[in-house]
C-alpha cells in the first residue's frame, strides 16, 4: 500500500489535488481511498488530504501515521509537525524556489523543492499550484503515468483544464531536469 | 439471474448514499443540511434539478420540522427519505419516537458526528446510539459501498415490517472518503424494491385516523405490536441482505463474524472501525495470532441470538466503542454484556472506549489493546484508551 | 416467508363520537347585511365592490355597482352618503370613504368606455316612464335590463332633471352626467323630450298605450314664503336661478344676494352667485348643525366667502330704492317635526336684526306638480300616495321619487327607480316572488374581529383652493389617487361579505366547518358551539344563534 499526504492551507487546492491523484491511480486500475479534513477548516489553516493506493481493496479507516510521500503546498508548513508523518524514506515534494540544501537543517529527509508558483505563473494560473506540483510529484513518485495524470486533470479540473494540463507537464519536466537527470531517484515502492 | 449493468465509479460515502436514495425512487424528501451530511442533500437536489429524481424535496426550517414532514408524507403512503447528523438527529428526537409510533416506514441516513458541546466535526456514534430506544431499526455501515447497499435494504426492511430505519456511517472516514463504489442499475433496484403501497394511508376519502387518543390498554397493545415488528425485523433484515446479495453479489449479514473460528479473542465494533480492525486481524493472523472481528451491522433490533452464537466458545471479547454514555461507558459494551448475560461459559468481556470524539484508532493501537486485554482481567466498566 | 408484521394502528374514523351534543348555541354562516348596505337607498353591494377594488378587479367592481345603480360617477360625487355614518369602521377609527371609491370606479368606467351588457327586448309589454330625472332614468335602466321596452317622456328639452337643471357643474360636471345618461340610452330607450304630460287626459292616453306607467315628475313647484312679495323683480326663485346659471346664463340681479334656505339648493344658489362675483349671505332657519344641506357643502360655501346666518327667520323686506333692500330678521329656535319637511320655529324675543341686499333668492324647497293628477289618483298633502310597492291608487300606475317622498336626495330617487322596476315586473308577472323583507340584523362592530384590521386613517379627497373656486365652475373635489383608493379599499371590514379567508375552517377545533362551493357550512354533529369561528371571522359573516 502506498500512503500519501498532501499538505497545504485551506483554499490552496490540497483536497482537489488529492482527489485528482486518487482518480489518476483509479484510472490505472488501482484501489484508492482519498479523504481530507473538512468542516472546521478555514481558508489559510493547515489541511491534510490523505490518499491510500493499493492493489487490494483498502479497509483501513484511520489516519495515515507514516507517509510514503508528502506533497507540501506551502514551504512555511514544512516543519517538525509535518515531518512527524515522515521518515528518512519518505519522499517530500515542497512548493519552493529554494534549493535542497536550504532544508538540510530539518534533518536527514528526502526533500525536493519545486517552484510551483513560477511554473503556475508561466501558465497564467496565478497562485493555483496544484497541477504543476502534481506533475512534479508524479515524476518523482514514478506513478501515475504523466499521460494518466494529464487526462485526469483535463477531465476533472474544475476550470482552465488545458492550462492546468500544460502546468502539470511543465512540473513533470522541471522535476525531471532538476532531480532525475542529476540524481536518479528510486521509484517509490509499494509497502 | 439476468445480468444487469452496474457502474463502478469513485464516490464519497455521502454521494454513495445520495445515489442509493435516488435509486430507491422516494416520492418525498424533507431534509435540513448539516455538516457532514450536507453533500447528501446537495447531490439529491442536483439529481432533482437534472430531472433524475422524481420526488418532492422540502427544505423546512429545522430537522424537527423535516422529520414531522417526513412522518406526514409517509403516512399518506409514499416512500420517504431523509438524512441528518448529530445535532440534527437529536433535534428530531421527539419526532423519532413519533415516527416509530406512527409506524411510518421512513428511511433516514445519519452521518455519525460528535455531539456538542464542545463543537467538533469528527466521527463519534453517540448521536445515533443514544437514539436506541426510539423504535427505529438501526444499521451501521463500514464503507461507502455498504452505505449505498444499506439504503436499498433499509427501504425493503422498513416497508416489510412497517417501521422506520436509520442507517449510519461515520463522518470523515466514510462520509468524505472518495473510493470506488459500484452503483447498481436502476432495473436491479426496481426488481428489489417494488413500488410502495401500504395497507393503511391517510386519505380524506378513506376516513381513517392514525395516532388518535387511546386507552392505556390500547397503548400497551400498540407498544407490543411495535416490539413484535422489531423482532420480525431481524429475519427480514437477513432475508433482505440475502436477496440483495443474490442480485448484486454483495451481502453483509446482520452481523459479520470475521476470522472468529478458533479465535482466542474477538473484537466487536460497529461502523468504519470494522475496516481497520479487519485489516489488523489479517496482519495479526499472518503473524500467528488468533484474533477475529465481530462486526455488528444491525444494532436495533439487537440480534442477541446471532451474537451469542457467534461468540460461543470465544475466551475473550473486546468491545470497541466509538461513543460514550456518561455514567455507564460504551453503549455497545453494555449491549454485549446484556446479550451474553446468563450464557454458559460466556466469554470474558472487555470494553474499551476507543476513538471517542474522532480520536484516530490505527492498527497499531488495536494491537496494543489486544495485548492489554491478554494481560488483564476484564474491568466491570468500560476503559478509556487513547 | 416471514410472518406478516403487525399492522399499522388505525382507529378508523372518529365520526362515531358526535361531540356536538353539549352545545347550547350553533354558528350560522349567514352573511348578514352590512350597515352600509342597509342604509344605501339603492341597496348597493358596497362591501362586494370595495373588495373587487382591493383585488384591482375594477370592472367587476363596476359590474357589481351597476346592478343597483347605473350612475356611479354621479352618486360618486353628489350622493348624500347615508352609508358612511353607520359604517362599522367608524367605530374603530373613521368610516370608509365609500363615495370617493364609487367615484373612482364610476370615472374609470367612463374613461374605459365600458358599456352596459346589452339586453334584447324579451318581454312584450312596453312601459311608459313620465319624467327623465333620477327616478325615471333609473327605472328605465332597470326595466330595460329586465327585457322590457321603455318609453321615457320628459317635459324639458334634455334628460337629467334636477341633476341637469338643479345641481351646478362644480359639483357634477355636465360631461359626466351626459355620459352616464347616454350609456343608458344605448341600451335602447324610446325617448320623447319636450313632451309634457300634465292633464288627466294625457295620463289616460298613456294608460291605453302602455302596459304600465311610472310617474316620476319630481318636485318642480317652489314653496313660497308668505312674508315675501314674489311679484317684485328683486325676488328670483332658486329653481329658475339655477336653471339659468346651469345653462350658462347670468340672471339679472344686484351685487348683494341673500339666499333664504338651509338645504343643498340654497348652497348651490349661494355658491353659484359667489362664482358670479356676488356678495352672498345665506339665511337659514336651522342652526348650522341641523341644516339639511350636507355639512361639507356648508363648510365649502363658507370657505368660498359666503356669510351664513343660521337659526334666523326673515320677517319683512323694505325696498329702499337706491339704497337697496333691507331685510328685517329675527333669531329663532328651530325644531324638526316627526316627518321630513315638518318643523316648528319659535322666534327669540328681542333678537331682531337687519341685513342689506339687492336680490333675494328663496330656496326653501319645492313641491310636486300634482295639478293633473289629483283627480286621477289619491294624493296626500302635496304628495302622491303609494303603497309599499310604489303602486298608486290607479291600477297600472306607479309613482316614485320626489313626487312621493320628502326625502329629496338624488340617490333616494335612484332607489325608487330601481324598486319600481321590480314592482312593475311583479305587477305584470304575478309569479315573481316578493323580496324577502324579513331582513336579518345587520353586522355590528361587536362581531368584527378588529385584530385583523390595523388602524388607518380615512382617505380624504383634496379640494381646489377656495380662492380658485370663487372664479371657476370647475369641479371642487378632486379624485383620489390610485394608491389612496387601494389603501382605502383595504380598510373596509367587508361586513357580512365573506372573503373565504378560511379562518373558520382552520380555527374550528372540531373540524365542524365544511368548505362549500360558495362559502361554508356547519356540521352540527360535531360543532360544540364554542364560537371560535365567529370570534375569528374578520367580516362578521358567521353568527351565533342560541339553541333551545
Amino acid at each position: 500500500m502506498l500512503e500519501i499526504i498532501i499538505h497545504g492551507r485551506g483554499g490552496q487546492g490540497a483536497q482537489t489535488a488529492g482527489n485528482l491523484l486518487a482518480q489518476a491511480f483509479f484510472r490505472e486500475g488501482k484501489q484508492v481511498q482519498s479523504f481530507a479534513t473538512y468542516g472546521g477548516a478555514r481558508r489559510g489553516t493547515p489541511v491534510n488530504s490523505m490518499i491510500r493506493i493499493d492493489d487490494k481493496p483498502i479497509r483501513l479507516r484511520c489516519d495515515i501515521e507514516r507517509a510514503d510521500a508528502i506533497l507540501c503546498f506551502d514551504r512555511s508548513l514544512l516543519d517538525a509537525r509535518l515531518l512527524h508523518w515522515a521518515d528518512r524514506d519518505t519522499m517530500i515534494v515542497v512548493n519552493s524556489a529554494g534549493l535542497r540544501e536550504n532544508y538540510s537543517s530539518l534533518g536527514d529527509y528526502r526533500i525536493y523543492p519545486i517552484d510551483g508558483v513560477a511554473l503556475s505563473q508561466d501558465h497564467e494560473l496565478g497562485r493555483i499550484v496544484n497541477s504543476a506540483l502534481l506533475g512534479a510529484f508524479c515524476c518523482l513518485l514514478g506513478s501515475p503515468a504523466l499521460d494518466t495524470m494529464s487526462t485526469t486533470i483535463l477531465e476533472a479540473a474544475p476550470v482552465k483544464q488545458k492550462r492546468n494540463v500544460a502546468a502539470c507537464r511543465a512540473g513533470f519536466e522541471a522535476a525531471m531536469r532538476q532531480f532525475v537527470r542529476n540524481e536518479p531517484i528510486r521509484e517509490a515502492e509499494a509497502r | 439471474m439476468m445480468k444487469m449493468s452496474s457502474t463502478k465509479t469513485l464516490l464519497t460515502g455521502n454521494h454513495a448514499v445520495a445515489w442509493g436514495a435516488r435509486l430507491a425512487r422516494p416520492k418525498f424528501i424533507a431534509c435540513y443540511p448539516i455538516t457532514p451530511q450536507t453533500p447528501i442533500l446537495e447531490k439529491l437536489t442536483d439529481f432533482h434539478m437534472a430531472g433524475e429524481l422524481d420526488a418532492e424535496i422540502l427544505t423546512p426550517e429545522s430537522e424537527h420540522s423535516a422529520m414531522a414532514a417526513c412522518i406526514s408524507a409517509s403516512l399518506t403512503g409514499v416512500r420517504v427519505f431523509t438524512a441528518t447528523s448529530c445535532q440534527g438527529l437529536l433535534l428530531m428526537h421527539e419526532m423519532l419516537h413519533y415516527a416509530s409510533g406512527a409506524r411510518a416506514p421512513i428511511v433516514m441516513f445519519n452521518v455519525n458526528r460528535t455531539v456538542a458541546s464542545p463543537w467538533a466535526f469528527w466521527p463519534d456514534q453517540t448521536d445515533s446510539v443514544s437514539q436506541r430506544d426510539t423504535g427505529w431499526i438501526q444499521l451501521y455501515s463500514e464503507s461507502g459501498q455498504e452505505s449505498l447497499d444499506s439504503v436499498m435494504q433499509a427501504f425493503r426492511i422498513a416497508e416489510q415490517v412497517v417501521n422506520p430505519v436509520l442507517v449510519n456511517q461515520d463522518a470523515f472516514y466514510i462520509s468524505h472518503a472518495l473510493e470506488p463504489v459500484e452503483v447498481p442499475a436502476q432495473e436491479t433496484v426496481d426488481r428489489y424494491l417494488p413500488p410502495f403501497h401500504p395497507e393503511h394511508v391517510l386519505d380524506p376519502e378513506r376516513g381513517e385516523s392514525l395516532g388518535n387518543v387511546v386507552s392505556p390498554e390500547m397503548f400497551c397493545q400498540h407498544r407490543k405490536d411495535i416490539g413484535q415488528a422489531m423482532q420480525l425485523a431481524i429475519a427480514v433484515a437477513q432475508e433482505s441482505d440475502a436477496e440483495w446479495e443474490r442480485l448484486v453479489g454483495r451481502g453483509y449479514g446482520i452481523i459479520e463474524p470475521y476470522c472468529c473460528e478458533g479465535a482466542e479473542l474477538v473484537i466487536v465494533t460497529m461502523g468504519s472501525m470494522c475496516g481497520t480492525v479487519r485489516h489488523t486481524v489479517d496482519e495479526m493472523r499472518a503473524r500467528g495470532r488468533s484474533v477475529g472481528l465481530l462486526k455488528v451491522r444491525l444494532f436495533r433490533p439487537f440480534p442477541v441470538e446471532a451474537v451469542r452464537d457467534a461468540l460461543a466458545g470465544i475466551p475473550d471479547v473486546l468491545v470497541l466503542d466509538r461513543n460514550f454514555s456518561p455514567g455507564t461507558g460504551g453503549v455497545l459494551h453494555q449491549e454485549l454484556k446484556s446479550a451474553l448475560y446468563g450464557m454458559t461459559d460466556a466469554p470474558r468481556m472487555h470494553g474499551y472506549l476507543a476513538g471517542v470524539g474522532g480520536v484516530n484508532v490505527p492498527p497499531g493501537k488495536i494491537e496494543e489493546f489486544v495485548d492489554q486485554v491478554r494481560r488483564n482481567e476484564p474491568a466491570i466498566h468500560s476503559v478509556w484508551t487513547g | 416467508m416471514n410472518e406478516p408484521a403487525p399492522a399499522i394502528w388505525t382507529t378508523k374514523t372518529t365520526e362515531v363520537v358526535k361531540t356536538g351534543s353539549w352545545r347550547v348555541a350553533l354558528p350560522a354562516y349567514v352573511n348578514p347585511p352590512a350597515p352600509c348596505r342597509n342604509a344605501c337607498p339603492v341597496d348597493g353591494d358596497i362591501a362586494v365592490w370595495i373588495r373587487h377594488i382591493e383585488s384591482q378587479a375594477y370592472r367587476d367592481a363596476w359590474l357589481t355597482l351597476i346592478d343597483n345603480n347605473p350612475f356611479p360617477a354621479v352618486t360618486g360625487r353628489i350622493c348624500h352618503r347615508p352609508c358612511e355614518s353607520p359604517c362599522n369602521r367608524g367605530r374603530l377609527d373613521e368610516p370608509i370613504a365609500i363615495r370617493s371609491l364609487e367615484r373612482f370606479v364610476g370615472d374609470m368606467a367612463l374613461e374605459q368606455g365600458w358599456a352596459f351588457p346589452g339586453t334584447p327586448v324579451s318581454k312584450e309589454e312596453t312601459i311608459a316612464i313620465v319624467g327623465g330625472g333620477p327616478a325615471g332614468l333609473a327605472a328605465a335602466f332597470h326595466l330595460r335590463r329586465m327585457g322590457y321596452a321603455v318609453t321615457l317622456i320628459e317635459a324639458q328639452p334634455e334628460l337629467g332633471g334636477v341633476m341637469r337643471y338643479g345641481i351646478p357643474p362644480y359639483r357634477l360636471p355636465k360631461n359626466i352626467l351626459d355620459a352616464e345618461i347616454q350609456r343608458i340610452l344605448e341600451l335602447g330607450v324610446d325617448v320623447r323630450t319636450n313632451t309634457r304630460i300634465s292633464t288627466r287626459a294625457d295620463f289616460e292616453n298613456l294608460r291605453s298605450e302602455f302596459a304600465a306607467v311610472y310617474i316620476a315628475t319630481g318636485a318642480t313647484v317652489p314653496k313660497r314664503l308668505p312674508q315675501l312679495d314674489y311679484s317684485q323683480p328683486w325676488v328670483i326663485e332658486s329653481a329658475a336661478y339655477l336653471e339659468q346659471t346651469n345653462a350658462g346664463d347670468h340672471p339679472q340681479c344686484g351685487a348683494h344676494i341673500v339666499v333664504i334656505g338651509g338645504g343643498s339648493a340654497a348652497m348651490d344658489v349661494a355658491r353659484t352667485a359667489r362664482r358670479h362675483g356676488k356678495v352672498v349671505t345665506v339665511l337659514s332657519l336651522e342652526a348650522e348643525p341641523a341644516m339639511p344641506a350636507q355639512s361639507d357643502e356648508v363648510l365649502e360655501a363658507k370657505d368660498e366667502g359666503i356669510t351664513l346666518i343660521a337659526g334666523a327667520m326673515l320677517q319683512s323686506v323694505s325696498d329702499r330704492a337706491q339704497q337697496g333692500l333691507q331685510l328685517t330678521c329675527i333669531r329663532v329656535d328651530f325644531e324638526a317635526g316627526a316627518v321630513p319637511g315638518e318643523f316648528h320655529v319659535t322666534p327669540i324675543p328681542d333678537t331682531t336684526f337687519t341685513v342689506d341686499a339687492d336680490t333675494i333668492v328663496p330656496a326653501i324647497g319645492q313641491d310636486p306638480d300634482i295639478s293633473g293628477l289629483h283627480d286621477l289618483l289619491e294624493v296626500e298633502a302635496a304628495l302622491v300616495r303609494i303603497d309599499g310597492q310604489q303602486q298608486t291608487s290607479l291600477g297600472g300606475f306607479f309613482a316614485g321619487g320626489d313626487l312621493v317622498t320628502m326625502q329629496r336626495f338624488v340617490t333616494v330617487a335612484f332607489g325608487f327607480g330601481k324598486q319600481a322596476a321590480t314592482e312593475i315586473d311583479r305587477y305584470l308577472r304575478s309569479g315573481t316572488p316578493a323580496r324577502d323583507l324579513a331582513a336579518q340584523p345587520e353586522v355590528s362592530i361587536d362581531v368584527i374581529n378588529t385584530h385583523y384590521h390595523p388602524r388607518a386613517s380615512r382617505a380624504v379627497p383634496q379640494l381646489v383652493p377656495a380662492t380658485e373656486r370663487q372664479a371657476s365652475f370647475g369641479e371642487v373635489e378632486l379624485e383620489l389617487p390610485l394608491s389612496e383608493v387601494l389603501a382605502e379599499s383595504q380598510r373596509c371590514f367587508s361586513c357580512g361579505n365573506c372573503t373565504f379567508c378560511d379562518n373558520c375552517f382552520y380555527y374550528c377545533p372540531d373540524m365542524a366547518i365544511n368548505r362549500e362551493k360558495n362559502g361554508y357550512s356547519v356540521n352540527d354533529d360535531y360543532c360544540k358551539g364554542c364560537g371560535l369561528c365567529v370570534r375569528e371571522c374578520p367580516t362578521g359573516s358567521i353568527i351565533m344563534r342560541a339553541e333551545t
